[in-house]
């Protein structure tokens, strides 16, 4: 067993202990601190394991980008809740924090089909408390259909691991990878519940339904971890049954709920009125995009790989930034948002910066990461989803950025006084972080 | 050949409470339908665990019957309001209903009888099946909470039997699928306010 990964999985889960401390918060911020140095040190050592826990090129990503996130959304939830001092829900809040970066973690690096399942639901259980730390009426119905939604899908991918097991009479996934089951009936099952089940919680349309709920109604660092590294963490564990289970009418099946999500969220983020509610539009988009490219492998799979974490930080900082924006208009909607550059600067750059990232804009990752996963689209002979795709593409942009524009440059405000530093150094940083992927990831040799 | 036709005839008992859930409308009686229908999918674990010499099998009836049984009740009990003695689904009418799910449950077997039986070769998991096909619909057709958590927990008392009448999954992740449920059902308590209906929301929607 590798210490390195368990100390990866274990401190948060033990610091989430924070709760009956009187440095709650501090342990919180350490925690996240720790995680992060042991993920950079996965990912300078290129650490791979193939035993009890499997880490490999793919997951090392994923883990850097979950404990980043995990570290930005806790500094930034001290500001976003300081008026919450140190109660009883400010602790828990926190505690939650840590066991859901904890279970992502496991996910992240279990080594068995059928551990990653309950891995995945472990993230449903411990983030569900997390979206009502507030207690109003529309962030427990929110919360409700989160839970219920994404639980209810999650057992349909559960059949998917009793029909492996059943097929290949084994579940290790390091295992399963080296000895490819030949094609048969039953892998195309396996693969087409794990798509509804896992694609519930990707939020693949038509099973997104809790995805613009949840995302609206959570507080703003909740929403940067559910769009910019749990999301992704499901993508993750299809992946794993799609590189088992591969066949050619799989891989179509996949890149059409691909395609459909992206079209449904160009269709659906025109009209968007609530601006939070439309950043999870785009995470649906993103998603989508995703998928379809660790779908084709290849260049796309790099490209995916770029955009994952571009996206991870770039809806992380338009989420950070919303929140920023909430706290001063105590408004959700676009329409009451105006005069943002005058009166709150340093928000209003954050929230450009990641909605340009968010949307693919050159010179951000993602831009890179779509062009290779269309290319690879294009070369694998998709040629119909690559114009639908492109065509989305632009809607997205076009609406997105409209909005936020109207938000920034519409009106005249006074200055006023803006967040808590900490809060505006997290979206600003975040925002930043998302111009250097590209260059990280020429260093790191993967382009 | 006696112990496959009592599997069979547990089976059809399971199946029959899946429909009867289904056509309630009072919640304390879904509860308690729910809670028997996880007696008798324990009982079908000891007889498949005697049957195959699997001691595994039973310690997970054990815990079936402690998990769902006991706790699940007593948790989703302890959220029932006080004030009122019955508490009523109001969203549907038991006709609709009843044919919506004579509809589903034709259709899984239909299903299942094309896709999996051809290869798998086992009629019984078609009942597992088609719980987790009700237990969808129940979620889908009602607004109220505790019905979306019986429809949650018959979805996992049919993995649980399609998995006993397919090929039991490794006792430790049997164990975190109900561990998880009672987990699930915890937290979900917890979001249960007073107004356990689910009315469309202006905010939600778009």
């Amino acid at each position: 067993m590798n210490l390195v990964i368990l100390f990866l999985i274990a401190i948060p889960a033990v610091f989430s202990l924070g709760y009956f401390a009187r440095q709650f918060k501090h342990m919180a911020v350490l925690s996240a601190s720790l995680t992060v140095v042991l993920s950079l040190y996965i990912m300078v050592t290129q650490l791979d394991l193939s035993g009890d826990f499997l880490v490999d090129y793919l997951s090392r990503y994923f883990i850097i980008a979950i404990s980043s996130i995990y570290l930005l959304s806790v500094v930034f939830g001290l500001g976003y809740h300081h008026k919450m001092g140190e109660s009883r829900n400010m602790r828990l809040h926190l505690s939650l924090m840590d066991l859901f970066a904890s279970s992502m973690l496991f996910s992240m690096t279990v080594n068995n089909f059928g551990l990653l399942w309950f891995g995945i639901e472990a993230t449903t259980v411990s983030s569900t408390l997390l979206l009502v730390i507030e207690r109003e009426p529309l962030k427990i119905e929110a919360a409700w259909r989160y839970v219920i939604i994404v639980s209810a899908g999650l057992t349909i991918s559960l059949l998917s691991v009793l029909v492996m097991y059943y097929d290949f009479n084994n579940l290790t996934i390091s295992y399963l990878l080296i000895h490819h089951p030949a094609y048969s009936e039953l892998t195309a099952i396996a693969a087409g519940t794990a798509l509804i089940g896992y694609g519930t919680k990707i939020g693949l349309f038509p099973m997104h339904t809790w995805l613009p709920d949840a995302h609206s109604e959570a507080p703003s660092e909740i929403s940067a971890m559910f769009s910019g590294v749990l999301l992704p963490v499901a993508i993750y564990a299809l992946y794993r049954v799609y590189e088992v289970t591969a066949s050619p009418s799989i891989t179509d099946l996949f890149i059409f709920f691909g395609v459909v999500t992206i079209l449904f969220s160009a269709i659906m983020l025109p009209s968007q009125r609530f601006y939070k509610r439309m950043f999870a539009y785009s995470t649906m988009e993103n998603m989508g995009l995703i998928l379809i490219g660790f779908t084709i492998g290849g260049i796309a799979l790099t490209g995916a790989l770029i955009l994952l974490v571009t996206h991870a930080f770039g809806k992380g900082a338009a989420f950070y930034s919303s929140g920023n924006i909430l706290e001063n208009y105590e408004s959700k909607k676009i329409s009451d948002v105006t005069g943002l550059r005058e009166r709150m600067p340093y928000t209003s750059v954050s929230l450009i910066l990641s909605s340009l990232a968010v949307t693919g804009a050159p010179p951000f990752g993602t831009f890179l990461g779509e062009f290779l996963i269309l290319t690879g689209l294009y070369l694998n002979g998709y040629f119909l989803p690559v114009g639908l795709i492109v065509a989305s593409l632009l809607i997205a942009f076009g609406s997105v950025n409209f909005h936020v524009s109207r938000m920034v440059f519409s009106g005249h405000e006074e200055p006023v006084s803006e967040s808590s530093r900490s809060q505006v150094a997290v979206a600003l940083s975040a925002s930043a972080i998302t111009l250097l992927i590209p260059f990280l990831f020429l260093a790191y040799g993967v382009i | 050949m006696i112990y496959s036709e009592i599997e069979g005839i547990l089976g059809a008992l399971i199946l029959g409470s899946t429909l009867v859930v289904q056509t309630r409308s009072y919640i304390r009686p879904m509860i308690n339908t729910v809670v028997t229908q996880s007696v008798i999918l324990a009982v079908t674990a000891i007889i498949i665990g005697i049957t195959t010499s699997a001691p595994d099998l039973i310690v997970l009836a054990g815990l079936v019957v402690v998990l769902r049984g006991i706790l699940v009740r007593h948790f989703l009990s302890l959220r029932l309001p006080k004030t009122r003695m019955f508490v009523k689904e109001t969203s549907h009418g038991v006709t609709s209903v009843t044919m919506y799910s004579v509809i589903a449950l034709i259709l899984s077997f239909l299903v299942y009888r094309y896709t999996f039986f051809p290869i798998i070769q086992a009629p019984l998991g078609a009942i597992g099946f088609s719980m987790i096909v009700q237990g969808l619909l129940l979620i889908t057709t009602r607004r109220n909470s505790f019905a979306h958590f019986i429809g949650y927990v018959e979805e996992e008392n049919g993995i649980i039997f399609m998995s006993l009448t397919i090929v039991p999954l490794p006792f430790l992740i049997e164990i975190s699928v109900l561990l998880d449920v009672l987990a699930l059902i915890i937290v979900g308590t917890g979001l249960v306010t007073e107004n356990v209906e689910h009315p469309r929301v202006e905010e939600l929607m778009g």
